[in-house]
């Protein structure tokens, strides 16, 4: 079955990302296909690649990351969530003209209409909310 | 046409959930939303006829919450074939 | 297939960015031409009280943001009766273009539309 799942929580704020990363599992590991990961409001945050959680805990951020190269998935980042938040990709950063950029490898900015978009392919769509 | 209802903390975001539930759907309790199962006044038991209630195990026995009946303490395997056993999945938070 | 999409949006306007990420869901839901209401439950209500003036804080006016719904064909918004009852919420005090849904008609209401995203 298709599935598209939704992230609005960040990694230091709620567990979404962490029961977000366990269901993923179970999906991928279940036979599923997850046709969009899209990462919105503070889940935007799990992109990040700047954030250093101390090393006794788990970094959930590169969980993710791991995860999304490995199963080679179609991420999402909502762009307007991120810049407002201050995750951006290097074309942002020079865009408008920020000190630094920090998204992730295999996560790709865009709009809002990647959530319908995932919504609308897949058979159910699963959120993670804060 | 049923529908799996999760939710992920008790307050409004329970509130709301079981709100929307009807005859035949599931609910199951993950997050903080597994605390609901201490509350003398839950109205988890209140549900519309042929409902079930399911707790994410995990998440119960991080926080040190136990789970009896007529609660079901499910895994994350269980969890994915809910939404694949019921057509829409609601996510309350 | 010919999909309906609801919006339910569960927080008040200005605590933090929920309300108007979801409202800006809506928006780009009815701009694909997708059947797309909006259901303002819980502390979602707070949304349309009337005579919001928000520059004070300074944010912008959610309330004026809602007004743009039927330029992109949303007609009506809609919102609970019993979060409006539960926070002493008259009708009288919510912004004009507003469908009440009672208690009992919420399930329903929710099922009829073949995506929900919650907020």
């Amino acid at each position: 079955m298709k599935f598209a799942l939704a992230v609005y929580g960040a990694p230091a704020n709620s567990q979404a990302t962490q029961s977000a990363l366990h269901f993923a599992r179970a999906l991928v590991a279940q036979g599923h296909e997850i046709v969009r990961l899209f990462f919105y409001q503070d889940g935007v945050n799990t992109a990040t690649a700047i954030a250093q959680p101390p090393q006794d805990e788990s970094n959930l951020s590169e969980e993710w990351q791991q995860f999304v190269q490995a199963h080679n998935l179609d991420a999402v980042v909502c762009i307007a969530a991120a810049l407002r938040r201050g995750v951006v990709g290097q074309a942002e950063a020079e865009r408008y003209k920020l000190p630094g950029n920090n998204l992730r490898k295999g996560y790709e900015l865009s709009g809002l209409g990647q959530l319908l978009d995932g919504a609308l392919m897949a058979d159910r769509l699963i959120t993670f909310g804060a | 046409m049923s529908t799996l209802h999760t939710t992920n903390k008790p307050g409004q975001a329970l509130e709301l959930c079981l709100r929307a539930v009807a005859s035949g759907d599931s609910v199951l309790l993950i997050e903080d939303a597994v605390y609901e199962l201490l509350s003398p006044v839950t109205r988890l038991n209140a549900l519309p006829d042929g409902c079930s209630i399911y707790v994410l195990d995990i998440d119960a026995k991080a926080r040190g919450v136990k789970v009896s009946e007529p609660f079901e303490a499910i895994n994350y395997d269980r969890f994915v074939s809910l939404c694949v056993d019921n057509e829409k999945v609601l996510s309350w938070f | 297939m010919s999909h309906s999409v609801c919006i339910i949006s569960t927080r008040a306007p200005y605590s933090g960015q929920a309300a108007r990420e979801a409202l800006d869901t809506a928006l780009v839901s009815a701009s694909y031409d997708i059947e797309t209401s909006l259901l303002l439950i819980g502390d979602g209500v707070y949304q349309l009280l009337k005579e919001q003036d928000a520059g004070q804080i300074p944010r912008k006016n959610h309330s004026a943001m809602l007004q743009v719904l039927p330029l992109y064909g949303i007609e009506t918004i809609h919102v609970d009766q019993v979060s409006l009852d539960e926070r002493g919420i008259s009708p009288d005090a919510l912004q004009e273009g507003v469908t009440i849904i009672a208690g009992d008609e919420l399930p329903q209401f929710i099922q009829q539309h073949s995506r929900v995203f919650n907020f």
